[in-house]
């Protein structure tokens, strides 16, 4: 599975529009929290690329020595379930929630964020039903390309069998993210628009991605940043996820993670506010 | 309804002339820039439709230099932000302000909505009031609040707070908001801001009774009703909603703030599956100054039936943002009444002028706030507030609330004597209109027909 936890209903619904007539989210005297550095908006610099000092290696190549880095592939396919807990944050609005984040091989994913003031966000997929309940706008079945990023994202042998996801990828060049050179990287799935993500030239680790979420709230551009990677069992994963949606942080921290741990047997299935729409 | 609309919409030039120290030119080209600046960086169009914005600053800069008065430049201001042809964005002067807030904690540099300091409004005598004919008129009065207990009834008049004479404030008021939606709202604000204050802390209160007679009252200060609920950096506010049923077949449900959803949406849907045969659905969102935008939609899926229906589409800077309605079945199948007044704002807004363009809801009072928009108002350096929304909203049809809010379908005015008798013309005219022939039926897309 990937580490990106997109939540794109989530991700636009954040934009939740504080309509309260003489009030803003964030303090009215312009007093604005200032975003702490590390939560920054990766800053991508194509201009101050790092020159190619030869030609680009293959988008095989960097997507595999990602896989090597992080633990290699008999330690990815040894991973059946993920449990992961920590904490959502949105700086600028002070908003925070819980989060728990399952996921099951194949494709079965699930996460619920408990957040302040608002209450219990959940998506999920049961690998064909990709799906979002929210007590602002309610239960709503994901359709077409959203459903399938969030369905593919959850796929447990996304980094070892990438082919199986992607019809193609290619390195188009050398970026500065965040001062370092990273390797652009651009996935097209088989269905829906491409994903880019950007690799450390020198740790070989994810720096960043981005694309587009499309719901019916709209279409928006997402980027995730990567940062505080540590080793769970024998994997290495990003533990801290910074989401800027349309000018909007989310920010994840994952906290704990357990590889292999026991998930609740019904954890997948379809909530029954979900079934009631398929009626 | 606590911290209630501060959105003003319009420049507000009075006329003092005074020659200006150099402090105060200096102050003037500084809340010039600040205003020019955060346009420039925050308006919901990037392109601002096409309009020059550094020209703009190019030629009205030097008339701020030149200004004689503090009222010239706020003309001056005022006629940048024109330039926008947008009526949310506005210059308040420092009086105004003052006027806004609670004269006795007012401070020249506090901004007008944000949160007052723990324990500053946290009371009320329990009386909710609207400004009717230039007089602050008792409109409700909370069960077993200190009002209740010391006999005030709705129809009552409050004349003076704390000694202090209404009257100027109110005109004051009323006069700059003349032609604004959110006439009614600020001139609440004038009362409301006065009769709320630290709990514990009692307030005198001059009334005119039922007869015009005077009656002279201190009413102790109790905390808000509701249950406190925090979200993010908004103050905390108090949360409550209720339900009853008004004879067997129609529900009538109110709540004060689309916040909290956790709680305000499962009572919500309480009242709303516990009538699910009943002929009608009357929301009352008279006082409800919003609060989550994209609640509205969330309610909304309770009497929406057809997937993908909008009640709107907020634009911001970086996309537009389709209030899309997710239904909620099972929907309720019968017909559903809005109420609204001049205090009803925001996703009150949103909610119902999307349901009246969907043609699912009749929309029973008055005009609303027509400030639909998150804004902030922020101080300037020479002493007047700027109020700014960094987003732009139109209805399904394509109305645009901020600055016109939602007509009602049938005008209803609350008045002191329909108070006094124990009336409520928009609740009455509602459910005259729900009991009007037999059951609503749907169309494919939920609405009623």
């Amino acid at each position: 599975m990937k580490m990106n936890l997109v939540l794109s209903g989530l991700a636009l619904s954040g934009l939740m529009a504080i309509s309260l007539a003489g009030q803003t989210a964030a303090p009215a005297t312009g007093a604005t929290p200032p975003m702490p550095a590390a939560v920054a908006k990766p800053d991508v610099d194509a201009s101050a690329a790092a020159k190619p000092t030869g030609p680009l290696p293959s988008a095989d190549t960097v997507l595999q020595h990602y896989v090597d880095v992080t633990g290699g592939a008999k330690a990815y396919d040894a991973v059946k379930t993920m449990v992961g807990t920590g904490k959502f944050v949105m700086p600028a609005q002070g908003i925070t929630g819980d989060l728990t984040m399952y996921s099951a091989a194949p494709n079965k994913s699930y996460a619920l964020i408990d957040i302040q003031g608002v209450g219990k966000v959940e998506e999920g997929s049961d690998g064909t039903i990709a799906w979002e309940i929210s007590p602002m706008t309610g239960a709503r079945i994901k359709a077409g390309d959203e459903a399938a990023a969030e369905i593919r994202s959850a796929a447990t042998d996304i980094h070892t069998n990438w082919k199986k996801y992607y019809k193609s990828a290619e390195v188009t060049g050398i970026d500065d993210v965040d001062g370092k050179p990273a390797y652009k990287v651009v996935l097209t799935p088989q269905s829906g628009s491409s994903e880019t993500e950007w690799y450390d030239k020198d740790s070989g680790l994810v720096l960043k991605s981005a694309m587009t979420v499309d719901t019916p709230m709209g279409k928006a551009p997402v980027e995730i940043a990567f940062s505080d990677y540590k080793k769970e069992g024998d994997l290495t994963i990003p533990t801290k996820m910074v989401q800027n949606v349309a000018g909007q942080q989310f920010e994840i921290h994952l906290e704990k993670v357990d590889l292999n741990a026991p998930v609740p047997p019904n954890r997948f299935d379809i909530p029954a506010d979900i079934k009631a729409l398929q009626k | 309804m606590r911290r209630i609309a501060f959105l003003l919409p319009l420049l507000i030039a009075i006329p003092i002339f005074a020659a200006l120290t150099p402090e105060q030119q200096r102050a003037n080209l500084e809340s010039f820039d600040k205003v020019w600046s955060t346009v420039q960086e925050k308006h919901w169009d990037p392109k601002m439709g096409g309009l020059d914005w550094q020209a703009v600053r190019a030629e009205l800069r030097p008339k701020v230099e030149s200004a004689q008065s503090e009222a010239e430049v706020r003309e001056i201001i005022g006629e940048m932000l024109a330039r926008l042809h947008e009526s949310h964005n506005a210059v308040i002067p420092g009086e105004v302000y003052h006027d806004l807030a609670n004269p006795v904690k007012a401070a020249d540099d506090a901004p007008v909505s944000a949160a007052p300091a723990a324990g500053e409004e946290d009371g009320t005598p329990g009386i909710d009031i609207r400004v009717i004919d230039q007089e602050a008129v008792v409109v409700e009065v909370e069960p077993k609040s200190p009002a209740a207990r010391q006999g005030v009834r709705p129809g009552w008049t409050i004349k003076a707070i704390n000694d202090e004479n209404l009257a100027p404030a109110l005109t004051r008021t009323a006069g700059t908001y003349a032609k604004s939606t959110m006439r009614d709202m600020m001139l609440s604000r004038v009362v409301l801001s006065r009769l709320w204050g630290p709990a514990g802390n009692p307030v005198d209160i001059e009334f005119r009774d039922g007869h015009d007679k005077r009656v002279l009252l201190s009413l102790d200060r109790e905390a808000f009703r509701g249950t406190p609920s925090k979200f993010g950096y908004l103050p905390e506010e108090h949360v409550w909603i209720e339900s009853k049923r008004i004879g067997n077949d129609v529900e009538y449900i109110r709540f004060n703030l689309f916040l909290d959803p956790a709680h305000l949406v499962p009572a919500f849907q309480d009242a709303v599956r516990s009538c699910m045969s009943c002929a009608g659905i009357v929301i009352d969102l008279r006082g409800n100054p919003g609060g989550i935008g994209l609640l509205a939609t969330g309610i909304a899926g309770y009497f929406v039936a057809q997937p993908d229906e909008r009640l709107g589409t907020m634009q911001m800077r970086e996309l537009p943002l389709k209030f899309v309605v997710n239904p909620r079945p099972p929907v309720f199948p019968g017909k559903v009444a809005v109420l609204i007044d001049g205090l009803s704002a925001s996703t009150s807004e949103i909610f119902a002028g999307g349901m009246q363009d969907l043609g699912r809801a009749r929309i029973f009072g008055t005009r609303s706030a027509g400030a639909a928009l998150p804004s902030m108002i922020e101080r300037l350096p020479n002493g007047d507030a700027f109020q700014f929304a960094a987003a732009s909203y139109t209805s399904q049809s394509g109305k645009v609330l901020e600055g016109a809010g939602v007509t009602p379908d049938e005008t209803k005015p609350l008045t002191r004597a329909a108070l006094l008798a124990g009336k409520d013309p928009a609740l009455d005219a509602a459910v005259d209109w729900i009991r009007q022939g037999a059951r609503a039926s749907m169309n494919t897309k939920g609405i009623t027909q």
